[in-house]
Protein backbone atom coordinates (compact mmCIF):
# COMPACT_ATOMS: atom_id res chain seq x y z
CA UNK A 1 0.00 0.00 0.00
CA UNK A 2 2.83 2.41 1.00
CA UNK A 3 5.95 2.33 0.05
CA UNK A 4 9.33 4.79 1.18
CA UNK A 5 12.58 4.02 -1.05
CA UNK A 6 15.38 5.75 -0.09
CA UNK A 7 14.19 8.76 1.19
CA UNK A 8 16.57 11.54 2.29
CA UNK A 9 15.33 14.67 4.11
CA UNK A 10 17.25 17.78 4.32
CA UNK A 11 16.70 20.93 6.13
CA UNK A 12 19.32 23.77 4.62
CA UNK A 13 23.06 21.93 5.42
CA UNK A 14 21.02 19.48 8.26
CA UNK A 15 20.07 16.06 7.39
CA UNK A 16 17.22 14.95 9.12
CA UNK A 17 16.58 11.83 7.41
CA UNK A 18 18.82 9.76 5.22
CA UNK A 19 18.36 6.80 2.73
CA UNK A 20 15.52 5.45 4.52
CA UNK A 21 12.85 2.54 3.71
CA UNK A 22 9.54 1.82 4.60
CA UNK A 23 6.79 -0.41 3.49
CA UNK A 24 3.17 -1.00 5.00
CA UNK A 25 0.67 -3.41 3.49
CA UNK A 26 -2.88 -2.24 3.76
CA UNK A 27 -4.49 -3.04 7.35
CA UNK A 28 -1.41 -3.33 9.15
CA UNK A 29 -0.43 -0.91 11.66
CA UNK A 30 3.48 0.34 11.71
CA UNK A 31 5.46 2.18 14.37
CA UNK A 32 8.51 3.83 13.74
CA UNK A 33 10.12 4.10 17.40
CA UNK A 34 13.39 6.25 18.05
CA UNK A 35 14.56 9.45 20.05
CA UNK A 36 13.72 12.75 20.24
CA UNK A 37 15.01 14.02 16.72
CA UNK A 38 15.82 10.70 15.38
CA UNK A 39 13.80 11.91 12.04
CA UNK A 40 10.60 10.17 12.94
CA UNK A 41 8.81 12.98 12.09
CA UNK A 42 10.23 14.46 9.11
CA UNK A 43 10.01 11.21 7.91
CA UNK A 44 6.38 10.79 7.90
CA UNK A 45 5.62 14.58 7.32
CA UNK A 46 7.82 13.99 3.89
CA UNK A 47 4.47 11.81 2.93
CA UNK A 48 3.07 15.24 2.39
CA UNK A 49 6.33 16.65 0.95
CA UNK A 50 6.28 18.96 3.79
CA UNK A 51 9.03 19.42 3.13
CA UNK A 52 9.69 17.53 0.09
CA UNK A 53 12.69 14.34 0.19
CA UNK A 54 15.58 15.43 -1.68
CA UNK A 55 16.00 11.78 -2.72
CA UNK A 56 13.83 8.73 -2.92
CA UNK A 57 10.38 7.78 -3.73
CA UNK A 58 7.17 7.37 -2.21
CA UNK A 59 4.61 4.95 -3.23
CA UNK A 60 0.98 4.95 -2.18
CA UNK A 61 -1.32 2.42 -4.05
CA UNK A 62 0.90 3.13 -7.45
CA UNK A 63 1.10 6.92 -6.98
CA UNK A 64 4.34 8.44 -6.85
CA UNK A 65 3.69 11.00 -4.13
CA UNK A 66 6.95 13.16 -3.88
CA UNK A 67 5.86 14.86 -7.58
CA UNK A 68 2.53 16.00 -6.13
CA UNK A 69 1.65 19.10 -4.38
CA UNK A 70 0.74 18.80 -1.00
CA UNK A 71 -3.22 19.59 -1.25
CA UNK A 72 -3.19 16.71 -3.20
CA UNK A 73 -1.94 13.66 -1.60
CA UNK A 74 -4.42 14.82 1.14
CA UNK A 75 -6.88 13.52 -1.53
CA UNK A 76 -5.68 10.27 -2.39
CA UNK A 77 -7.12 8.59 0.67
CA UNK A 78 -4.10 9.50 3.05
CA UNK A 79 -5.05 11.85 6.08
CA UNK A 80 -2.71 12.90 9.11
CA UNK A 81 -3.03 13.20 12.81
CA UNK A 82 0.42 15.63 12.96
CA UNK A 83 2.73 16.12 16.23
CA UNK A 84 1.16 19.02 18.91
CA UNK A 85 -1.97 17.90 17.13
CA UNK A 86 -2.76 21.22 14.55
CA UNK A 87 -5.98 22.14 15.15
CA UNK A 88 -7.11 25.06 13.55
CA UNK A 89 -8.24 26.92 17.58
CA UNK A 90 -10.18 29.54 16.66
CA UNK A 91 -12.67 27.35 15.23
CA UNK A 92 -15.63 25.45 16.14
CA UNK A 93 -14.90 21.77 16.54
CA UNK A 94 -17.41 20.92 14.07
CA UNK A 95 -15.53 23.79 11.54
CA UNK A 96 -12.51 21.49 12.21
CA UNK A 97 -14.56 18.27 11.28
CA UNK A 98 -15.63 20.00 8.42
CA UNK A 99 -12.31 20.89 7.10
CA UNK A 100 -11.40 17.47 7.10
CA UNK A 101 -14.16 16.50 5.23
CA UNK A 102 -13.94 19.29 2.73
CA UNK A 103 -12.61 17.22 -0.24
CA UNK A 104 -15.67 14.71 0.65
CA UNK A 105 -19.36 14.48 -0.93
CA UNK A 106 -22.05 16.44 1.58
CA UNK A 107 -23.32 13.31 1.30
CA UNK A 108 -22.31 10.89 3.56
CA UNK A 109 -21.59 13.48 5.93
CA UNK A 110 -24.02 13.17 8.52
CA UNK A 111 -23.14 9.64 8.70
CA UNK A 112 -19.28 10.30 9.21
CA UNK A 113 -19.78 12.60 11.81
CA UNK A 114 -21.86 10.34 13.68
CA UNK A 115 -19.21 7.67 13.13
CA UNK A 116 -16.52 10.15 14.93
CA UNK A 117 -19.01 10.96 17.24
CA UNK A 118 -19.71 7.46 18.68
CA UNK A 119 -15.53 6.74 18.25
CA UNK A 120 -14.99 9.53 20.64
CA UNK A 121 -18.32 10.46 22.72
CA UNK A 122 -17.40 13.47 24.30
CA UNK A 123 -17.39 15.77 21.32
CA UNK A 124 -20.70 15.17 20.32
CA UNK A 125 -21.52 17.94 23.05
CA UNK A 126 -18.51 19.94 22.13
CA UNK A 127 -19.40 20.43 18.65
CA UNK A 128 -19.86 24.54 18.93
CA UNK A 129 -17.09 24.65 21.35
CA UNK A 130 -14.05 26.61 19.94
CA UNK A 131 -11.46 23.80 19.43
CA UNK A 132 -8.97 26.15 21.04
CA UNK A 133 -10.66 26.16 24.37
CA UNK A 134 -10.24 22.08 24.53
CA UNK A 135 -8.43 20.08 26.96
CA UNK A 136 -5.44 18.59 25.52
CA UNK A 137 -6.82 14.98 24.84
CA UNK A 138 -10.13 16.41 23.41
CA UNK A 139 -8.18 18.55 20.93
CA UNK A 140 -6.32 15.38 20.62
CA UNK A 141 -9.87 13.68 19.81
CA UNK A 142 -10.49 16.04 17.29
CA UNK A 143 -7.38 16.05 15.19
CA UNK A 144 -8.21 12.00 15.07
CA UNK A 145 -11.66 12.38 14.38
CA UNK A 146 -10.98 15.85 11.70
CA UNK A 147 -8.52 13.24 9.88
CA UNK A 148 -11.31 10.16 10.03
CA UNK A 149 -13.78 11.99 8.47
CA UNK A 150 -11.53 12.47 4.98
CA UNK A 151 -12.33 8.67 4.94
CA UNK A 152 -8.46 7.36 4.57
CA UNK A 153 -7.30 4.03 3.74
CA UNK A 154 -4.34 5.21 5.68
CA UNK A 155 -4.46 7.47 8.79
CA UNK A 156 -0.38 9.06 9.96
CA UNK A 157 -0.12 9.70 13.17
CA UNK A 158 2.39 11.83 15.25
CA UNK A 159 2.82 11.49 18.59
CA UNK A 160 -0.66 11.00 19.36
CA UNK A 161 0.51 10.03 23.45
CA UNK A 162 2.64 13.47 24.02
CA UNK A 163 1.70 15.00 26.71
CA UNK A 164 -1.59 13.51 27.53
CA UNK A 165 -2.54 12.06 30.73
CA UNK A 166 -1.97 8.16 30.77
CA UNK A 167 -5.72 7.07 31.25
CA UNK A 168 -6.63 9.75 27.63
CA UNK A 169 -3.77 7.82 26.05
CA UNK A 170 -5.42 4.50 27.04
CA UNK A 171 -8.70 5.67 25.32
CA UNK A 172 -6.98 7.38 22.24
CA UNK A 173 -4.71 3.70 21.55
CA UNK A 174 -8.41 1.63 22.17
CA UNK A 175 -9.59 4.08 19.83
CA UNK A 176 -7.12 3.38 16.91
CA UNK A 177 -7.72 -0.32 17.59
CA UNK A 178 -10.69 0.48 16.75
CA UNK A 179 -10.13 2.46 13.66
CA UNK A 180 -7.96 -0.55 12.22
CA UNK A 181 -10.21 -2.93 12.70
CA UNK A 182 -12.65 -1.06 10.74
CA UNK A 183 -10.20 -1.71 7.83
CA UNK A 184 -7.46 1.42 8.12
CA UNK A 185 -4.32 1.19 7.84
CA UNK A 186 -1.92 2.91 10.63
CA UNK A 187 1.34 4.54 10.42
CA UNK A 188 2.67 5.44 14.09
CA UNK A 189 5.37 7.63 14.75
CA UNK A 190 5.92 7.04 19.09
CA UNK A 191 8.53 8.12 20.87
CA UNK A 192 7.08 5.91 24.04
CA UNK A 193 8.00 2.73 22.54
CA UNK A 194 5.68 0.76 24.79
CA UNK A 195 2.48 1.38 23.73
CA UNK A 196 3.83 1.86 20.06
CA UNK A 197 4.84 -2.09 20.37
CA UNK A 198 1.92 -2.67 21.58
CA UNK A 199 -0.42 -1.47 19.10
CA UNK A 200 1.62 -2.18 16.12
CA UNK A 201 2.10 -5.31 13.47
CA UNK A 202 5.41 -4.29 12.12
CA UNK A 203 7.66 -1.99 13.55
CA UNK A 204 11.15 0.13 12.58
CA UNK A 205 13.51 1.86 14.66
CA UNK A 206 15.27 5.18 13.21
CA UNK A 207 18.31 6.24 15.30
CA UNK A 208 19.95 9.89 14.10
CA UNK A 209 17.90 9.56 10.66
CA UNK A 210 18.50 5.92 9.57
CA UNK A 211 16.51 3.45 9.98
CA UNK A 212 18.53 1.01 12.23
CA UNK A 213 16.16 -1.91 12.59
CA UNK A 214 12.69 -3.54 11.72
CA UNK A 215 10.55 -6.64 11.91
CA UNK A 216 7.31 -7.73 13.78
CA UNK A 217 6.43 -5.78 16.58
CA UNK A 218 7.00 -9.05 18.59
CA UNK A 219 10.20 -9.27 17.62
CA UNK A 220 11.63 -6.17 18.61
CA UNK A 221 10.26 -6.58 21.85
CA UNK A 222 11.51 -9.25 22.59
CA UNK A 223 14.92 -7.40 20.90
CA UNK A 224 18.03 -7.00 24.09
CA UNK A 225 18.82 -3.78 22.36
CA UNK A 226 15.83 -2.36 22.05
CA UNK A 227 14.81 -3.52 25.27
CA UNK A 228 17.65 -1.71 26.73
CA UNK A 229 17.67 1.47 24.93
CA UNK A 230 13.90 2.01 24.11
CA UNK A 231 12.00 0.03 26.70
CA UNK A 232 14.01 0.66 29.78
CA UNK A 233 14.88 -3.00 30.71
CA UNK A 234 18.31 -3.63 32.05
CA UNK B 1 -10.93 35.64 14.07
CA UNK B 2 -13.80 37.71 13.06
CA UNK B 3 -17.02 36.01 14.63
CA UNK B 4 -17.57 38.33 17.79
CA UNK B 5 -17.07 42.07 16.67
CA UNK B 6 -18.97 41.95 13.40
CA UNK B 7 -22.26 40.93 15.22
CA UNK B 8 -21.98 43.59 17.56
CA UNK B 9 -21.60 46.55 15.71
CA UNK B 10 -25.20 46.46 14.80
CA UNK B 11 -25.96 47.20 19.07
CA UNK B 12 -22.96 50.27 18.42
CA UNK B 13 -25.48 51.82 16.07
CA UNK B 14 -28.69 50.95 18.19
CA UNK B 15 -26.77 52.52 20.88
CA UNK B 16 -25.76 55.76 19.19
CA UNK B 17 -29.25 55.86 17.81
CA UNK B 18 -30.90 55.69 21.37
CA UNK B 19 -28.23 58.72 22.99
CA UNK B 20 -29.15 60.69 19.90
CA UNK B 21 -32.83 60.53 20.20
CA UNK B 22 -33.29 60.19 24.21
CA UNK B 23 -30.48 61.31 26.00
CA UNK B 24 -28.78 64.29 23.82
CA UNK B 25 -32.40 66.26 24.12
CA UNK B 26 -32.05 66.61 27.76
CA UNK B 27 -28.63 67.61 27.83
CA UNK B 28 -27.49 71.97 27.78
CA UNK B 29 -26.38 71.48 24.35
CA UNK B 30 -29.97 72.02 23.26
CA UNK B 31 -32.07 74.93 24.19
CA UNK B 32 -36.02 75.06 24.67
CA UNK B 33 -37.47 77.97 22.67
CA UNK B 34 -40.77 76.71 22.28
CA UNK B 35 -42.93 76.48 19.04
CA UNK B 36 -40.31 78.11 17.02
CA UNK B 37 -39.41 75.74 14.64
CA UNK B 38 -40.66 74.85 11.39
CA UNK B 39 -40.12 71.19 11.89
CA UNK B 40 -42.54 71.26 14.02
CA UNK B 41 -40.20 70.25 16.96
CA UNK B 42 -39.90 72.09 20.25
CA UNK B 43 -36.20 71.57 20.24
CA UNK B 44 -33.76 73.33 18.80
CA UNK B 45 -30.19 72.16 18.33
CA UNK B 46 -27.43 74.63 19.07
CA UNK B 47 -25.24 75.60 16.43
CA UNK B 48 -22.42 73.80 18.06
CA UNK B 49 -24.45 70.59 17.93
CA UNK B 50 -25.28 70.83 14.19
CA UNK B 51 -22.32 71.54 13.48
CA UNK B 52 -21.00 68.42 15.56
CA UNK B 53 -23.23 66.39 13.88
CA UNK B 54 -21.96 67.25 10.64
CA UNK B 55 -18.73 66.40 10.89
CA UNK B 56 -19.87 63.38 12.09
CA UNK B 57 -21.43 62.14 9.04
CA UNK B 58 -18.44 63.12 6.84
CA UNK B 59 -15.97 61.02 9.41
CA UNK B 60 -18.44 58.53 8.96
CA UNK B 61 -17.84 58.71 5.20
CA UNK B 62 -14.71 58.88 5.03
CA UNK B 63 -14.23 55.98 7.73
CA UNK B 64 -16.49 53.79 5.66
CA UNK B 65 -14.13 53.94 2.64
CA UNK B 66 -10.94 53.19 5.04
CA UNK B 67 -12.94 50.18 6.48
CA UNK B 68 -13.06 48.54 2.72
CA UNK B 69 -9.54 49.57 2.10
CA UNK B 70 -8.38 48.45 5.37
CA UNK B 71 -10.28 44.91 5.35
CA UNK B 72 -7.69 43.90 2.35
CA UNK B 73 -4.89 44.82 3.84
CA UNK B 74 -5.57 42.79 7.32
CA UNK B 75 -7.27 39.70 5.02
CA UNK B 76 -3.91 39.34 3.45
CA UNK B 77 -1.92 40.16 6.32
CA UNK B 78 -4.49 37.62 8.18
CA UNK B 79 -3.25 34.66 5.58
CA UNK B 80 0.14 35.73 4.05
CA UNK B 81 1.36 37.53 7.22
CA UNK B 82 2.39 40.15 4.84
CA UNK B 83 1.68 43.91 4.21
CA UNK B 84 0.44 44.51 0.66
CA UNK B 85 1.58 47.92 0.06
CA UNK B 86 -0.07 47.42 -3.50
CA UNK B 87 -3.53 48.14 -2.25
CA UNK B 88 -4.14 51.56 -2.00
CA UNK B 89 -3.03 51.38 -5.59
CA UNK B 90 -5.83 48.49 -6.41
CA UNK B 91 -8.05 51.36 -4.53
CA UNK B 92 -6.66 53.97 -7.21
CA UNK B 93 -7.12 51.66 -10.71
CA UNK B 94 -11.02 50.93 -8.76
CA UNK B 95 -11.21 54.93 -9.25
CA UNK B 96 -9.87 54.91 -13.05
CA UNK B 97 -12.13 51.75 -13.75
CA UNK B 98 -14.99 53.88 -12.34
CA UNK B 99 -14.21 57.08 -14.23
CA UNK B 100 -13.45 54.94 -17.73
CA UNK B 101 -16.54 52.69 -17.19
CA UNK B 102 -18.47 55.93 -16.64
CA UNK B 103 -17.18 57.78 -19.90
CA UNK B 104 -17.76 54.89 -22.12
CA UNK B 105 -21.15 55.20 -20.51
CA UNK B 106 -22.02 58.56 -21.13
CA UNK B 107 -20.14 58.30 -24.71
CA UNK B 108 -22.86 55.29 -25.21
CA UNK B 109 -25.33 57.83 -24.38
CA UNK B 110 -26.45 55.97 -20.67
CA UNK B 111 -26.78 58.64 -17.85
CA UNK B 112 -29.00 57.23 -15.90
CA UNK B 113 -27.43 57.41 -12.34
CA UNK B 114 -28.97 54.21 -11.28
CA UNK B 115 -28.24 52.26 -14.43
CA UNK B 116 -24.85 53.85 -14.53
CA UNK B 117 -23.57 53.36 -10.57
CA UNK B 118 -23.76 49.64 -10.73
CA UNK B 119 -22.23 49.13 -13.94
CA UNK B 120 -19.37 51.33 -13.03
CA UNK B 121 -19.23 49.23 -9.84
CA UNK B 122 -19.74 45.86 -11.22
CA UNK B 123 -16.93 46.85 -13.84
CA UNK B 124 -14.18 48.02 -11.18
CA UNK B 125 -14.81 45.15 -9.35
CA UNK B 126 -14.25 42.93 -11.70
CA UNK B 127 -11.22 44.10 -13.56
CA UNK B 128 -9.48 44.84 -10.15
CA UNK B 129 -9.93 41.66 -8.79
CA UNK B 130 -7.92 40.36 -11.98
CA UNK B 131 -4.98 43.02 -11.19
CA UNK B 132 -5.26 41.49 -7.50
CA UNK B 133 -5.14 38.16 -8.73
CA UNK B 134 -2.26 38.96 -10.99
CA UNK B 135 -0.22 40.86 -8.77
CA UNK B 136 -0.59 37.74 -6.54
CA UNK B 137 0.37 35.28 -9.18
CA UNK B 138 3.12 37.59 -10.62
CA UNK B 139 4.71 38.79 -7.67
CA UNK B 140 3.96 37.41 -4.41
CA UNK B 141 3.91 33.79 -5.34
CA UNK B 142 7.61 33.20 -6.16
CA UNK B 143 8.15 34.35 -3.11
CA UNK B 144 6.43 32.36 -0.89
CA UNK B 145 8.64 30.79 1.66
CA UNK B 146 11.21 33.55 1.17
CA UNK B 147 12.12 36.18 4.19
CA UNK B 148 9.25 38.37 5.36
CA UNK B 149 11.19 41.32 3.99
CA UNK B 150 11.28 40.04 0.32
CA UNK B 151 7.72 39.96 -0.19
CA UNK B 152 7.25 43.70 1.35
CA UNK B 153 9.96 45.33 -0.59
CA UNK B 154 8.41 43.63 -3.66
CA UNK B 155 4.90 45.49 -2.72
CA UNK B 156 6.27 48.46 -2.42
CA UNK B 157 7.63 48.02 -6.25
CA UNK B 158 4.25 46.96 -7.18
CA UNK B 159 2.87 49.89 -5.99
CA UNK B 160 5.43 52.32 -7.14
CA UNK B 161 5.02 50.14 -10.54
CA UNK B 162 1.17 50.56 -10.74
CA UNK B 163 1.14 54.70 -9.91
CA UNK B 164 3.96 55.17 -12.70
CA UNK B 165 2.06 52.84 -15.01
CA UNK B 166 -1.20 54.59 -14.44
CA UNK B 167 0.14 58.22 -14.91
CA UNK B 168 1.60 57.14 -18.32
CA UNK B 169 -1.86 55.95 -19.14
CA UNK B 170 -4.12 58.67 -17.94
CA UNK B 171 -1.94 61.49 -17.61
CA UNK B 172 -0.98 63.09 -14.35
CA UNK B 173 -3.12 65.45 -14.15
CA UNK B 174 -6.16 65.73 -12.02
CA UNK B 175 -8.98 63.97 -13.36
CA UNK B 176 -12.26 65.64 -12.24
CA UNK B 177 -15.73 64.57 -13.23
CA UNK B 178 -19.32 65.82 -13.00
CA UNK B 179 -20.81 64.60 -9.71
CA UNK B 180 -23.73 61.88 -10.54
CA UNK B 181 -25.36 63.08 -7.27
CA UNK B 182 -25.54 66.22 -6.45
CA UNK B 183 -29.31 66.67 -4.16
CA UNK B 184 -28.92 66.04 -0.26
CA UNK B 185 -31.04 64.71 2.16
CA UNK B 186 -31.74 68.04 4.52
CA UNK B 187 -31.96 66.31 8.29
CA UNK B 188 -32.28 69.65 9.80
CA UNK B 189 -32.81 73.37 9.03
CA UNK B 190 -31.72 75.95 11.40
CA UNK B 191 -32.36 79.21 11.18
CA UNK B 192 -29.41 81.88 12.39
CA UNK B 193 -30.17 85.38 12.96
CA UNK B 194 -29.26 88.02 10.00
CA UNK B 195 -27.18 84.54 8.06
CA UNK B 196 -28.78 81.72 5.56
CA UNK B 197 -29.71 79.34 7.10
CA UNK B 198 -27.74 76.40 8.90
CA UNK B 199 -28.12 73.13 7.33
CA UNK B 200 -27.62 69.38 8.95
CA UNK B 201 -27.41 67.32 5.17
CA UNK B 202 -26.52 64.20 4.03
CA UNK B 203 -25.04 63.88 0.38
CA UNK B 204 -26.97 61.11 -1.55
CA UNK B 205 -23.83 60.25 -2.01
CA UNK B 206 -22.60 59.72 0.97
CA UNK B 207 -25.49 57.35 2.00
CA UNK B 208 -24.58 55.10 -1.19
CA UNK B 209 -21.14 55.23 0.49
CA UNK B 210 -22.59 54.18 3.31
CA UNK B 211 -25.37 51.45 2.21
CA UNK B 212 -22.75 50.15 -0.12
CA UNK B 213 -20.50 49.92 2.67
CA UNK B 214 -22.66 47.83 4.71
CA UNK B 215 -24.16 45.95 1.89
CA UNK B 216 -20.36 44.59 1.33
CA UNK B 217 -19.26 44.42 4.74
CA UNK B 218 -22.54 41.67 4.99
CA UNK B 219 -21.86 39.98 2.50
CA UNK B 220 -18.26 39.51 3.46
CA UNK B 221 -18.71 38.67 7.13
CA UNK B 222 -21.32 35.60 5.58
CA UNK B 223 -18.73 35.03 3.03
CA UNK B 224 -16.16 34.60 5.71
CA UNK B 225 -18.09 33.33 8.34
CA UNK B 226 -21.28 30.88 7.22
CA UNK B 227 -19.64 29.49 3.66
CA UNK B 228 -16.80 26.76 3.08
CA UNK B 229 -14.54 29.20 0.96
CA UNK B 230 -14.64 31.65 4.27
CA UNK B 231 -13.97 28.45 6.59
CA UNK B 232 -11.03 27.69 4.48
CA UNK B 233 -10.27 30.84 4.23
CA UNK B 234 -10.08 30.57 8.53
CA UNK B 235 -8.44 27.58 8.25
CA UNK B 236 -5.68 28.56 5.85
CA UNK B 237 -5.05 31.93 7.89
CA UNK B 238 -4.98 29.67 11.23
CA UNK B 239 -2.53 27.19 9.50
CA UNK B 240 -1.84 27.54 6.44
CA UNK B 241 0.59 23.85 6.21
CA UNK B 242 -1.92 21.63 7.87
CA UNK B 243 -4.52 23.04 5.41
CA UNK B 244 -2.82 21.84 2.75
CA UNK B 245 -2.45 18.43 4.24
CA UNK B 246 -5.83 18.02 5.02
CA UNK B 247 -6.06 19.20 1.46
CA UNK B 248 -6.98 22.59 0.63
CA UNK B 249 -5.79 24.19 -2.39
CA UNK B 250 -4.25 27.03 -0.46
CA UNK B 251 -2.63 28.92 -3.43
CA UNK B 252 -6.19 29.26 -5.08
CA UNK B 253 -7.52 30.47 -1.75
CA UNK B 254 -4.85 33.10 -1.31
CA UNK B 255 -5.66 34.14 -4.63
CA UNK B 256 -9.21 34.53 -3.71
CA UNK B 257 -8.38 36.65 -0.57
CA UNK B 258 -6.48 38.79 -3.38
CA UNK B 259 -9.28 38.88 -5.21
CA UNK B 260 -11.97 39.75 -2.40
CA UNK B 261 -9.73 42.46 -1.61
CA UNK B 262 -9.28 44.18 -4.84
CA UNK B 263 -13.21 44.13 -4.96
CA UNK B 264 -13.37 45.91 -1.88
CA UNK B 265 -10.61 48.11 -2.57
CA UNK B 266 -12.38 49.18 -6.38
CA UNK B 267 -15.90 50.05 -4.56
CA UNK B 268 -14.09 52.35 -2.17
CA UNK B 269 -12.39 53.61 -5.09
CA UNK B 270 -15.47 54.16 -7.63
CA UNK B 271 -17.41 55.49 -4.54
CA UNK B 272 -15.01 58.29 -3.08
CA UNK B 273 -14.92 58.93 -6.63
CA UNK B 274 -18.48 59.51 -7.10
CA UNK B 275 -18.38 61.60 -3.90
CA UNK B 276 -15.40 63.85 -4.31
CA UNK B 277 -15.38 63.88 -8.19
CA UNK B 278 -11.62 64.18 -8.17
CA UNK B 279 -9.48 61.21 -8.94
CA UNK B 280 -5.43 61.31 -9.72
CA UNK B 281 -2.85 58.62 -9.99
CA UNK B 282 -1.63 59.28 -6.35
CA UNK B 283 -4.33 58.80 -4.41
CA UNK B 284 -3.65 55.56 -3.56
CA UNK B 285 -0.80 56.57 -1.72
CA UNK B 286 -2.48 58.56 0.71
CA UNK B 287 -5.60 55.85 1.21
CA UNK B 288 -3.15 53.23 1.48
CA UNK B 289 -1.45 54.85 4.58
CA UNK B 290 -4.86 55.23 5.89
CA UNK B 291 -6.03 52.21 5.85
CA UNK B 292 -2.78 50.74 6.86
CA UNK B 293 -3.21 52.66 9.94
CA UNK B 294 -6.76 51.87 10.38
CA UNK B 295 -6.27 47.67 9.98
CA UNK B 296 -2.87 48.46 12.38
CA UNK B 297 -5.33 50.36 14.98
CA UNK B 298 -8.02 47.49 14.88
CA UNK B 299 -5.80 44.90 15.25
CA UNK B 300 -4.19 43.36 11.93
CA UNK B 301 -4.93 40.53 11.02
CA UNK B 302 -8.71 41.27 12.51
CA UNK B 303 -11.80 41.75 9.60
CA UNK B 304 -13.82 43.74 12.83
CA UNK B 305 -11.03 45.80 13.96
CA UNK B 306 -10.28 46.89 10.29
CA UNK B 307 -13.53 48.18 9.98
CA UNK B 308 -13.60 49.92 13.67
CA UNK B 309 -10.08 51.29 13.14
CA UNK B 310 -11.32 52.56 9.58
CA UNK B 311 -14.11 54.33 11.21
CA UNK B 312 -12.19 55.72 14.29
CA UNK B 313 -9.48 57.44 11.96
CA UNK B 314 -11.97 58.61 9.43
CA UNK B 315 -14.02 59.97 12.34
CA UNK B 316 -10.78 61.67 14.02
CA UNK B 317 -10.03 63.31 10.61
CA UNK B 318 -13.05 64.65 10.01
CA UNK B 319 -13.45 65.67 13.76
CA UNK B 320 -9.76 67.63 13.56
CA UNK B 321 -10.56 69.23 10.29
CA UNK B 322 -13.80 70.51 11.25
CA UNK B 323 -12.53 72.57 14.46
CA UNK B 324 -8.50 72.32 14.69
CA UNK B 325 -5.72 73.46 11.47
CA UNK B 326 -7.15 71.40 8.43
CA UNK B 327 -3.35 71.02 7.54
CA UNK B 328 -2.64 68.86 10.64
CA UNK B 329 -5.60 66.30 10.31
CA UNK B 330 -3.08 63.41 9.06
CA UNK B 331 -1.18 63.86 11.90
CA UNK B 332 -4.19 63.71 14.33
CA UNK B 333 -4.79 60.00 12.51
CA UNK B 334 -1.30 59.41 12.88
CA UNK B 335 -0.51 60.40 16.69
CA UNK B 336 -3.73 58.62 17.75
CA UNK B 337 -2.51 55.35 15.99
CA UNK B 338 0.89 55.42 17.84
CA UNK B 339 -0.70 56.30 21.41
CA UNK B 340 -3.55 53.48 20.93
CA UNK B 341 -0.27 51.37 20.22
CA UNK B 342 1.44 52.42 23.15
CA UNK B 343 -0.86 51.20 25.41
CA UNK B 344 -1.93 48.19 23.19
CA UNK B 345 0.86 47.25 20.57
CA UNK B 346 -1.66 44.38 19.20
CA UNK B 347 -4.41 46.93 18.11
CA UNK B 348 -7.91 47.26 19.15
CA UNK B 349 -8.73 43.79 18.21
CA UNK B 350 -5.80 42.24 17.67
CA UNK B 351 -4.45 39.09 19.48
CA UNK B 352 -0.70 39.43 20.83
CA UNK B 353 1.25 37.16 18.66
CA UNK B 354 2.69 34.02 20.12
CA UNK B 355 5.43 32.78 18.18
CA UNK B 356 6.10 29.44 19.09
CA UNK B 357 9.56 27.51 18.95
Amino acid sequence: MLRMDNISVHYGAIAAVEQANLTLAAGQIVAVIGANGAGKSSLLMSLFNQPRPVEGTVWFEGVNLTRLPTHRIGRLGIACVPEGRRIFPRMSVLENLQMGAIHQPKTHWQQDLEQVTSLFPVLASRLGQMAGTLSGGEQQMVAIARALVARPRLLVLDEPSLGLAPIIVQQIFAALRQVNRQGISLLLVEQNAHLALQLADQAYVMQTGRMVMQGSADSLRQNPHVQQFYLGMA
Amino acid sequence: MPTAVFASIPNGFVLLGFWLVYLLPSSPLFQRVDGVHAVGCFWIMSLTLLYFCQQLLNGLTLGAVYALVAIGYTMVYGILGMINFAHGDIYMIGAFLGVLTLGVLTALGITAPWLVLPVMLVMACLITAGYGSAIERLAYRPLRGAPRLAPLITAIGVSIFLQNAVQQLQGARVQTLQPLFTSNLVLWQQPVAGQPDFTLAIGHSQLLIWGATLFCLACLSWLINRSSVGRAQRAVAQDLKMAAILGVPTDRVIGTTFVLGSALAAVAGVLVMIHYGVVDFMIGFNASLKAFAAAVLGGIGSLSGAVVGGLIIGLVEALWAGYLPGEYKDMAAFSLLILVLLVRPSGLFGRPEVSKV
